[in-house]
């Protein structure tokens, strides 16, 4: 197909499909903005702590000029990773942005097959009508980064700074950044114009590697034990290993439940989980995001603890501000989760109207088809979180990560800050169900039973 | 009294005029055929009829329902209770399996679910549908799904069936098996039948023809 007959094709389909694209070049400009904080992090002068137990003067590592943990090349290495794993959510969405309203696609791809395109045309078809969007969000990066320099970089007092002065090199990584995230959006594009027909591993794999990976993320630090260099990094290494695994595990955990829904006597369980069913791969990735989310909580809630317990250590201050980051770091990483699985909900709402028109012709009313969503939100989203809230939180607890021993008593403040995590995510989830409700009216419109 | 009372009853899409002032009745135990040509408004009479679609004007009661007063959650819950649907197109709920989507109509009405997918796969049977109760309805044919819709109208027992085009992608042996149970199982409980056909092999199964045209009845004529 030559590439005028592609562009001829890709316009009325991006034309179509306008929210995709913003929500595409949104998705890329928050990853973006993210990864030029990340780049600026390390331009910030570092020192390296002295070994555990030597007598050398704590001072040598004080820079009045920014927060200490920006400063210790230790747990810069840690807060360079929160920062990218948000970057990473933020990519999740896009994604997601990205293979919404493919039931559409799907249909005009089986037309153009029919009339003689090959796969290679509609995976380049596919990729131009995402790359545009990732141009445009690798350009809207360059604000992002402004912003959050302004609330990171000169922040008062001085102590609490993360990021250095603006620089060159920040103009320098951002114009890398705008072919980087086109590129990455076109081959999300092309990705998602190829029907892939993978064998899923089984679940006892995933549960498999999902051991190990949780395994690896408190030993592996354990075995850097008296190089605080080397653990901050194998810790990262894991959470990051661990989070990979997570999202990659979501998809097959979220058919495993709606299986295990549809078996079950209660009518909603049943039919939520046949729509639970249609939405696993989204609902996967948001539940894999949301564990992320509260592993993150839990550990920070326990150091919390530790720190609450000896008010008295001087090096709380920085600590405190490793935990804000940390709380708004998981708190945006499970806003970026239920956006993934609304957006998700919002596609299967369109791409589904007939059948849910079919079941209220049927006799289910509209608070019945509400209750339905709000029971596959649920599945989706409260198991991961509790779940990670308890594996990071008593873990953390249990093991002593990074030296500093945890009393059993630390863990206190979960119980204040775990049920108040699930009631902002139960409130969330009934946010979503309400902001689905006008489409769900549409999809239930009889008009819609007329079409074949 | 009558099964179905429909007195004056007009529709509008916009400014389409689907239906203007129809009057009819349907007896309990009487099968009734609507025929007519394409977009003469038999479909928004069966709609109407099921109260999927809210009445604008006259008046329609079904198995003693008033249906002009009833709300969205009213009429569903009526739906639930008193009728059997066969829709002209996308009957079955793509998430669910072909069995789950036969018992639906029990499952809303509140039924166990262990009962409500025996009884689904008891009319799986009886339809002749001969597939693994598990699939899911995108991997029917038109015909198989045109089956399950039939098993799934019947499943609940209801008082009233309406069916539109229920056999036009069934071949015609199985199109007049489909039909002869719809309509046998129906009647036999006490219940009544509108059948919504262009064919005139599924008319000739009704007591009663109510000819459509432009919105309006042309002529009604029974048969023996
Ligand atoms: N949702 C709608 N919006 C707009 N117009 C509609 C709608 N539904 C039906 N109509 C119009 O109302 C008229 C009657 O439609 P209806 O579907 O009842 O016809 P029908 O007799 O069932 O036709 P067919 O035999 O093709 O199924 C047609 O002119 C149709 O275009
Ligand atoms: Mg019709």
């Amino acid at each position: 197909m030559k590439p005028a007959t592609l562009w001829l094709l890709a316009v009325p389909n991006v034309r179509a499909s306008r929210t995709r694209a913003a929500l595409v070049a949104m998705g890329t400009a928050a990853a973006g903005g993210l990864v030029l904080v990340t780049l600026a992090l390390f331009r910030v002068p570092a020192f390296a702590l002295p070994p555990r137990g030597s007598t050398a003067n704590y001072s040598i590592s004080y820079d009045p000029r920014y927060a200490g943990i920006v400063t210790s090349a230790e747990t810069r290495i840690g807060v360079a990773t929160a920062v990218l794993l948000v970057a990473g959510t933020a990519l999740v969405l896009a994604w997601q942005a990205v293979s919404s309203g493919s039931a559409r696609r799907h249909r005009r791809d089986q037309a153009l097959t029919t009339t003689g395109a090959t796969p290679g045309d509609l995976r380049r078809l596919g990729a131009i009508e995402t790359a545009v969007a990732g141009a445009v969000g690798g350009l809207l990066a360059g604000p992002v980064y402004l912003l959050l320099w302004f609330v990171l970089g000169p922040a008062q007092p001085a102590t609490s700074r993360l990021l250095p002065a603006l620089a060159p090199a920040d103009l320098i990584a951002w114009a890398c950044l705008v072919p980087a995230s086109a590129a990455l959006a076109a081959a999300a594009g092309a990705r998602s114009g190829t029907q892939l027909h993978r064998r899923p591993l089984s679940g006892w794999w995933w549960l498999a590697l999902a051991i190990v990976a949780l395994a690896g993320m408190f030993t592996l630090p354990q075995l850097g034990q008296g190089d605080r260099q080397l653990q901050v990094t194998l810790m990262s290494v894991a959470v990051t290993l661990l989070l990979l695994v997570a999202l990659a595990c979501g998809a097959p955990w979220a058919r495993g439940k709606a299986s295990r829904m549809s078996r079950r006597g209660r009518t909603t369980d049943l039919l939520a989980g046949g729509g639970l069913r249609a939405l696993a791969g989204p609902a996967g990735r948001a539940a894999g995001v949301l564990l992320g989310a509260g592993l993150t909580t839990g550990v920070a809630t326990v150091i919390l603890g530790n720190i609450l317990r000896q008010a008295t250590d001087l090096g709380s201050g920085g600590h405190l501000t490793g935990i804000v980051l940390a709380a708004v770091a998981a708190g945006l990483a499970a806003l970026a989760g239920l956006a993934t699985i609304t957006l998700a909900a919002v596609d299967d709402l369109l791409t589904n109207r007939r059948g849910l028109a079919a079941m209220a012709a049927i006799g289910a009313d509209l608070a019945l088809l509400q209750a339905l969503q709000r029971r596959r939100l649920r599945a989706a989203t409260i198991a991961p979180l509790v779940s990670g809230l308890l594996i990071g939180g008593l873990g953390y607890g249990a093991l002593s990560v990074a030296g500093e021993p945890a009393a059993s008593t630390d863990a206190w403040p979960l119980l204040i800050v775990g049920p108040a995590a699930l009631a902002l995510l139960l409130l969330a989830n009934a946010g979503i169900v309400r902001l689905l409700r006008s489409r769900t009216r549409e999809a239930i419109d009889p008009a819609n039973l007329r079409v074949a | 009294m009558s099964t179905v009372q429909l007195s004056g009853v007009s529709h509008a899409y916009g400014r389409t005029q689907a239906l203007s002032d129809v009057s009819l009745t349907v007896e309990p135990g009487e099968v009734v055929a609507v025929t007519g040509p394409s977009g003469c408004g038999k479909s928004t009479l069966l709609m109407l009829t099921a109260g999927v679609l809210r009445t604008q004007s006259g008046r329609i009661v079904v198995a003693g329902t008033d249906l002009a007063g009833a709300d969205d959650a009213a009429r569903a819950r009526f739906r639930r209770r008193a009728i059997g649907l066969v829709l002209q197109f996308g009957q079955l709920v793509p998430d669910l399996s072909v069995r789950d989507n036969v018992a639906l109509p029990l499952l809303l009405e509140g039924h166990r679910s262990a009962d409500a997918r025996a009884a689904a796969d008891g009319w799986l049977d009886r339809v002749g549908l001969d597939v693994e109760p598990d699939t899911l309805p995108a991997d029917l044919s038109g015909g198989q799904a045109q089956l399950a819709a039939g098993a799934r109208a019947l499943v609940a027992g209801p008082q009233l069936l309406l069916a539109d085009e229920p056999t036009a992608s069934l071949d015609t042996n199985s199109g007049r098996a489909l039909l002869d149970l719809l309509v046998k199982t129906t009647v036999q409980a006490g219940g009544s039948v509108v059948l919504v056909s262009h064919d005139n092999a599924v008319a000739a199964r009704a007591d009663r023809e109510i000819r459509l045209r432009r919105g309006t009845i042309a002529h009604q004529v029974a048969l023996s």
